[in-house]
Order: structure tokens, then sequence, then C-alpha cells
């Protein structure tokens, strides 16, 4: 963590936007050995921010994966009263894409989200469009402690899933469910005894709520605020989770947040939405640098900004004598 | 914080299990204490004398006050309480029975086990159809099965327990001739086919309750986030169903099946009666109809006790099987 | 009149868990401290003793000099408020703004008659930017965001010295969370409030406070002020927290300044 920040301070002295570019590429990469087309239109530009935004505007338009393995073709979710709560919002996703979904309270960010699941809530029906995608997904969701049996022991509920999903005996299924935890960065203590989610700190039972969706071995992993309730440090652990699981297994994600900025360190791409509508989407860096939509203008100024802070080792060698001051 | 957190709960010296059980345990002597002396009161409040019950209409004034000086039935009420306390504590039990002369226990322990067997036999069905149609109503939310289930509390709650009865006789009994109308069977296999009848009418009387509450908490299991979680994973439905919802939604009913459980040994009483089963419920109301204040009482005194066990036996169990609560201790 | 507020060694233990462990704290006249922390450091314990909700197991808490007792003064109530993250904490739902805020104006007598009283209240909606025809409206009529605006007024109607805020704006939209902020520092700047501004988010911490105190498992971990705790924090565990908070892009943040 540290030494991203290290990182991440060192390469500002070289170029502004250090950090951001290379993230973009990573991905890029990513997308292109998979679809196999070399360049792909959206992502090119994220490379190089300093392009004129009409440029960027007329790239963003045509944001589409060239091979999706999700496409939601103008979604509209209503209520029976008739009121909709989601309408005509289209994207879509190719193998190993990230997309961050932003938005406020009720902006059917999250129910978005659950249409792409096939799970709505009760009460909510999908009224028009399609959510069309032939891949197994999963899902993180909010509330880590919520999201999990509460009389059930939490190694028992992962097994479980390994069982059913990967078509395992019990004691196999128990075994993999030990390695997906030890992976996810959870305490051996957990093979001995049997612990439940109260027994478990929020960053913990977040990580045992990971583990379930991984044990379905997603092509598309949905993320519903899966930070929010956590503190901020545990909340950067997760979130370097989820972004170093999606590097290594390589499955695509789909990330809704209220916070701009952990969608733009999680996702390639942000999707804002404003009560149910769809206002913009493109490349992170576009959306966020250069936003069109005077709603997420008003998104991106509403951010508090923080000033860079000299990290450890530069405070050391800077001024070692003045330690304990106040 | 979780790390510290159990240590610093342990330190904060939350009440310990025995801790806890002592003071259900001390809870439970006061509720008996108080059902023994208001039914003592209350018996004598209600008009009738023991002595002139067992004398008969024609019986002399000095002959029925000779017997009531021989009962203690003259002496001013407090010191009939004394009496009653002292034999109560000393021996354990209501004394003898003005009737017969025979002790209360031995009457008590004659009649117990019909209707301890009508009970659990009531028990287990009141809980295996409730599941099954709380289960069946929950999982068709809003079809016409769930209607249905549903329809069926709404006729049966205002149903007294002795009209079943009386109907399943008619039915069952008279028309049908499946079940004996009255009456106990020889051995076991007898006495169970002649309970059968009783059992469901008293089941019949708890199911509408148990199926009402069971099925509103598993629609609100059902509908929290880590069944969407576990259907999100794609668990098989029957697994989420039986292994997780039901057991998150079995707590309350199960609460909720000990604050019954007076009623469903009231309801058994009543249902004996109806029968003609030779149980607690027929002691109990000869004893009433001749005023036999010991036996009353004796009777009145171990129903409570079985209530109250019983009903801690369910809070314990409740406790030991959520994790949650055990953190507590 | 010197309105400090000193805390000397305050403990607060529940049962055996010590909630707050010797907390030394000055948080000087017409300042705001900016409190950070993460769930369970005690923040909040610290928020409600001061206000009087929690009693301290040991020490002292001074407000202007005068010791803060166990049972406060009507005077020493009025001198502390405090705003919850939660507005409906603190708003009668059955009751009209009008009668939200004139019942504290009377209680505290900070009022000479009804058309006084009305005037003051009319003054505190325009104060926290609600228009006067709210007077009549009831709490479930307004949005989150107004109805902190509506706990700020009646905050405020008593005068207070020290204004204690619980995280006020982590209900709150972005949008809404940036105007309610700037509310914050308005009164405080034209009412010379003292304030003890609690919440996990840094961001707002640095857009409030003058100083920042930085909790962690009961202790305070850090005092310094906002300049110097957010370019060379002194210890790791604020480093750590600093370092957590997720980035826009540079380009981005540079924009918005």
């Amino acid at each position: 963590m540290s030494e991203r920040e290290t990182a991440a301070a060192a390469g500002k002295n070289g170029a502004k936007i250090g950090t951001e570019p290379r993230r973009v590429e990573e991905a890029n990469a990513v997308h292109n050995s998979n679809s196999g087309t070399p360049g792909n239109a959206e992502a090119r530009p994220a490379g190089r921010p300093e392009i004129p935004t009409a440029t960027a505007a007329a790239q963003v338009r045509t944001t589409a994966a060239a091979d999706p393995i999700l496409v939601v073709d103008r979604l509209t979710l209503s209520v029976a009263s008739g009121q909709n709560l989601v309408q005509d919002v289209s994207f879509s996703l190719g193998r190993g894409d990230s997309l961050g979904i932003v938005g406020e309270s009720g902006s059917g960010k999250s129910l978005t989200l659950r249409a792409v699941l096939g799970l709505l809530p009760s009460g909510v029906k999908r009224t028009g469009g399609e959510v069309r995608h032939t891949v197994r997904s999963a899902m993180v969701f909010q509330d880590p402690r919520g999201a999990l049996d509460p009389l059930c022991p939490v190694v028992k509920q992962v097994a479980e899933v390994v069982r059913y999903r990967q078509g395992k005996n019990r004691r196999e299924a128990r075994a993999e469910a030990l390695k997906l935890l030890g992976l996810l960065g959870l305490p051996d203590s957990l093979k001995r005894e049997d612990r439940y989610p109260n027994q478990l700190s929020g960053g913990q039972c977040q990580r045992i709520v990971i583990a379930l969706a991984l044990a379905c071995r997603p092509d598309i992993l949905l993320c519903d605020e899966p930070t929010t309730a956590l503190d901020v440090t545990v909340q950067r652990q997760i979130i370097d989770l989820i972004a170093r699981l999606q590097r290594e297994l390589g499955f695509a994600l789909v990330f809704v947040t209220h916070n701009l900025a952990i969608a733009a360190e999680v996702c390639t791409r942000i999707a804002v939405m404003r009560q149910g509508r769809l206002v913009e989407e493109g490349p992170s860096v576009d959306v966020l640098v250069r936003p069109r939509d005077p709603y997420t203008q008003m998104l991106v100024e509403a951010v508090l900004p923080l000033p860079e802070f000299v990290s450890e080792s530069e405070d050391r060698t800077r001024d070692s004598g003045e330690g304990g001051t106040r | 914080m979780t790390k510290t957190s159990p240590t610093a709960r342990r330190k904060a010296g939350f009440p310990p299990s025995y801790r806890w059980l002592a003071i259900a345990a001390l809870r439970a002597l006061i509720v008996i204490a108080c059902v023994t002396t208001a039914v003592f009161f209350l018996i004598r409040i209600v008009p009738g004398d023991p002595a002139k019950m067992i004398l008969g209409e024609y019986a002399t004034a000095e002959s029925i006050a000779a017997l009531r000086r021989t009962l203690g039935l003259d002496l001013p009420l407090w010191e009939q309480f004394v009496r009653f306390l002292h034999t109560l504590l000393t021996q354990g039990d209501t004394g003898l029975s003005i009737v017969s002369g025979v002790p209360v226990r031995q009457l008590i322990a004659e009649r117990a086990p019909v209707t301890l067997l009508l009970i659990a036999l009531a028990c287990l069905l009141a809980a295996a159809v409730s599941l099954v149609l709380a289960v069946v109503a929950a999982t068709n939310k809003d079809k016409l099965l769930d209607h249905l289930i549903r329809i069926f509390p709404a006729i049966t709650l205002g149903m007294p327990v002795f009209w079943v009865g009386l109907l399943l006789i008619l039915l069952f009994g008279v028309h049908l001739r499946w079940f004996p109308v009255g009456g106990i069977g020889e051995g076991w296999t007898g006495m169970l086919y002649s309970l059968a009848l009783p059992a469901i009418t008293v089941a019949f009387s708890q199911i509408p309750t148990l199926v009402r509450s069971l099925r509103a908490q598993m629609l609100e299991v059902l509908e929290s986030d880590f069944v969407v979680t576990l259907r999100a994973a794609r668990i098989p439905r029957r697994v989420i169903l039986f292994k997780h919802v039901l057991r998150n939604s079995a707590m309350p009913t199960l609460m909720l099946f000990g604050v019954n459980l007076s009623y469903l040994i009231g309801g058994t009483l009543v249902v004996e009666q109806v029968f003609g089963i030779k149980g607690i419920g027929s002691l109990l109301f000869t004893s009433i109809s001749s005023r036999d204040f010991p036996v009353i009482q004796g009777i009145a005194l171990y129903c409570a006790f079985a209530v109250v066990v019983i009903g801690l036996l369910i809070e314990i169990a409740a406790w030991r099987l959520d994790p949650r609560t055990k953190e507590k201790r | 009149m010197s309105t400090d507020l000193k805390l000397e060694k305050v403990t607060v233990r529940y049962g055996g868990f010590t909630a707050l462990d010797t907390i030394d704290l000055d948080l000087s006249a017409r300042t705001t401290l900016g409190l950070v922390g993460e769930s369970g450091s005690g923040k909040s314990t610290l928020a409600r003793t001061v206000a009087g909700l929690l009693v301290p197991d040991e020490g002292v808490m001074r407000l202007g000099g005068r010791i803060l007792e166990k049972r406060r003064s009507r005077e020493q109530r009025k001198q502390i408020q405090m705003i919850f993250q939660n507005p409906d904490a603190s708003l009668n739902p059955r009751r009209s703004v009008r009668q939200i805020l004139s019942e504290a104006l009377t209680f505290h007598r900070m009022t000479r008659g009804r058309a006084d009283t009305e005037r003051r209240c009319r003054e505190l909606l325009e104060r926290v930017q609600l228009v006067p025809g709210s007077l009549d409206r009831y709490p479930h009529e307004f949005s989150g965001g107004q109805r902190q605006r509506i706990a700020i007024a009646r905050a405020l109607s008593v005068e207070p010295e020290l204004l204690i805020a619980d995280e006020p704006t982590s209900a709150l939209d972005v949008s809404v969370q940036r105007s309610v902020l700037e509310l914050f520092r308005e009164i405080q700047a034209e009412l010379d409030l003292t304030l003890l501004f609690i919440s996990h988010d840094l961001g707002v911490i640095h857009a409030v406070s003058d100083n920042v105190a930085v909790m962690r498992q009961g202790s305070l971990v850090e005092i310094a002020s906002r300049e110097r705790f957010f370019s060379r924090p002194e210890t790791a565990y604020s480093r750590e927290l600093l370092a957590a908070v997720p980035k826009m892009p540079a380009a981005a943040a540079g924009a918005t300044k």
C-alpha cells in the first residue's frame, strides 16, 4: 500500500498524470489479447489524455466492446405503479473489461447491476430492453455481514458454493474453500474452528463474500458498493484486492460506487447514471478530467480534494530533526 | 476492533451462562408461585362448597359444618393458605384429595402418561404440518396455494377447540368410521390409534398461528441480502430454502411455540373431555365439579411447572442454536 | 469570553472495555477541530462525552475554564449543542419546523414573546438557507440535506459556543455534502463557534478543519494543524489513513482547483 503511494508520488515528479495512463494501458493490453483486434478505439485516447475534448467526446460515443460478453441494451426497469427506476440504459463489456457505474443515491446504478445478475428485488420488473450474456456472473455486495448467512460458519458457506458450482464432494470443496480464503488473505484460524459472520470484522466478511463470488469462477464480477460500509484502510485493501484479482484471474468487472475516485482506480471505463438514465460513459480519465455532461461536472467538482502528502521515507530524509513537534 | 473485542467482552463481565440460567430459574419460580397463589384464591372465591358436594343435597347443616371442620375449610382464608404452603413446601405436594383421600400426586401420576402422549403427538403434528404449509406458502407467495393456506388460519382461528373435536368425531368417527369416537385403545398401537383424532384436534388449534409466523419470517429472510448472495451463487433453491432460510426463520416461531404451549396444554385438557379420554383433563373437570381443591391446585401447579420448564428449554435451545447470542455469554 | 474546551485524562469504559483512554485535548475557541478515526476508534464516544450524553469514568472537562460536571447546568447545556449523522435523531417527526425551533428557543428563554420567537425562527431558517415557508412543514417533507440544515438551525437557535457535529454529512450524497460543509464553514466564521467536527472521511476533514486529531482504539494518536497533518503526518497510522484514500486522476483533481 505504501509502496503504491511512493510509486505514485515518484511518478508525479516526471509526468503529472503518471499513474493513470499506465493503468489504462494495462487494461488495453488485456483487452487486445482477448479480443484479438489490435488498437481498440475506445481505449486509445485514454493513453494520451492531452487530446482535445471534442475528439474525446467523439470517441466516447462509439464505446462498445468489440467482442462483448455482456450487452445491456436499452434496459428499462419499473415498479408496479409504472414509474421507471432505470430507463434506456445501454452498455457492453468485453472479456477482462472493467466498467465503473457511478451516481448518487436513487440513480438506479444498483438496480442495473441486479438486472445484470438476473435477480431483481421483488416489486421491480424489466419492462424494456434486455440483458444479454452467456457467461457466469457473481456478485459482491455492499453490506458484507448481511450478505452472509448469520447461522452458518463462513468456511462452510464458501465450501457450499464450491461444491455446487464446481461439482466437488464435501471434502474437496472444503479444501478448495480454504485455499480460496488463503488467497484472499484470511487468517488460518478459520481452518481450525468454526467462525460465524458476526465474529469477523467487516473487511474479513467482505473477503468471504469475494471468496463466495470467486468460487463461482465468474467471467463477470459484479460489485455493488463493496467498500462503502468499510473503514478507509480496509477499503483500500479491498480495492487493491479486487484490482489484483481482476488482473490475475482476468474476469470482467462491473463496479457500482458513488465514489468517483474509487471507480477511476478500479475501472478503465466509467458510466455516470442520474435518475435512472445513463448520462455519460467513456474511459475513466476522460470522464473525470473532461466531463461533458453538466451532472458529471458537478459530481467531479463535489469531490473534496486532498493535498499530496510527503511519504514516510522522503519525510525522514528531508527533516529527520523535527520528529516530535506537535 | 474485532481483534480486541472478544477478549474485551470477556473482561467486561457479561453474565456467564449459569448466571443467566439462575435468573431464568428464579423467574420461573416466581411464575409458578404466582400461578399457585392465584389458583388457590380463585377457586375459593368461586361459589360452591366441597363439603356440600360430598355429602349431597340432603345433608344436614351440622354434618356439613363437621366435614368443613375436618377439611379445614372453616379456617380463615389466610390460615388455609399458610397450611397449603406448609404441605406444599414440606411434602412437595398439595395434599390428599378431599373426595377420594388419595394423594394428589398419585392421582396425577395415574392420569399423566396419556395426556403427555397426547401433547407430544399434537406438538409433532403441529410442527410437521406447519412446516410444510409455511414452506409451501412462502415459496408460492401471492399465488393460489399461498392464498389458500392463508385463508385456512383465518377460518380456523375462530373455531373453538372442542367444536373442531366434535366435527372431527362426526366426520371421521361417525360417518367414515376411520377412527374410534372416544376412549383409549388397548396396547401401544391401539393407544396411538385412538389418540390420532384428539391429537389432530389439538394440533389444529396451533397450526394457524405457527404457519402465519413461520411464513412471515421466511418471506423476510427470503428477501434478505444473504439469500440474494446464495441465489447469485446459483445454489440450488432447495438447499437455500432448507439449509439457510428455514434455519434463520425458525427461531421466532420456536419462541412463539413456547409461548403458545400453555394454550396447547389447555386445549389438550378440553379435548380429552370431548373424546372421553381419562387423562389429566378429565381429572381436572371432575375435581372442579366436586370442588376438590387440592387436586385442582395440584394440576395447576404441575401444568405451570411444565409450561415454565418447557419454555425455558426452548429458550436454551434457541440460545444454543444462534451463534450471535452465544457471543454475548 | 474564552470558551476553550479542555479535556484532561478523560477515560470512558463500557464494562471492562476502554472506549476512551486518558484523552487530553485542547480545543481553542473559534477553531474547528476535525476528529478522524475508523469505526470503533472512540470518536463518537468522545463527542457524546463532551456533549454530556456520557459521563466519563475519570478525568476533567472544562469549557471556558469552568468544569463540566456530571449534571450540567442549563447554561452549560445551552453552550454545547450536537448534530448527528442522522438528522432525524434531533427532529421530532410530529412537530413542524416552527415548533422544533421555537421549542428550543423558549426552553432556554432565548426570546421574549411570540413575535420575537417568530422573528428568530425566520432568521435561523435564512441562516441555514431554507425558505421561510418551510416553517409550517414537517421534517419528512424535506430531503436529507434539508433535514440536516433544520437540525443545524435547531442547534444554532440557542446560540451555543461549542458545536459538535458527528458525521453530519456521511449519509448525504456528495453534491449535498459539499453545500452542507460550506454551511458549516460559514456559520463557524460568522457566529464565532468552536466546532468539533467528527468524520471518517479525510476529504471532509480537510474541507472544514483548522486542526486535525486522529483517534485509534480509544486513544488520540496525533493532533496537528490541518496543513501539517495533510502534508506531513507524524505517525505511521496517519500516513496509512491518508494513503488509503482513493485518489482522483491527477488531472481531474487539478481541474477542480
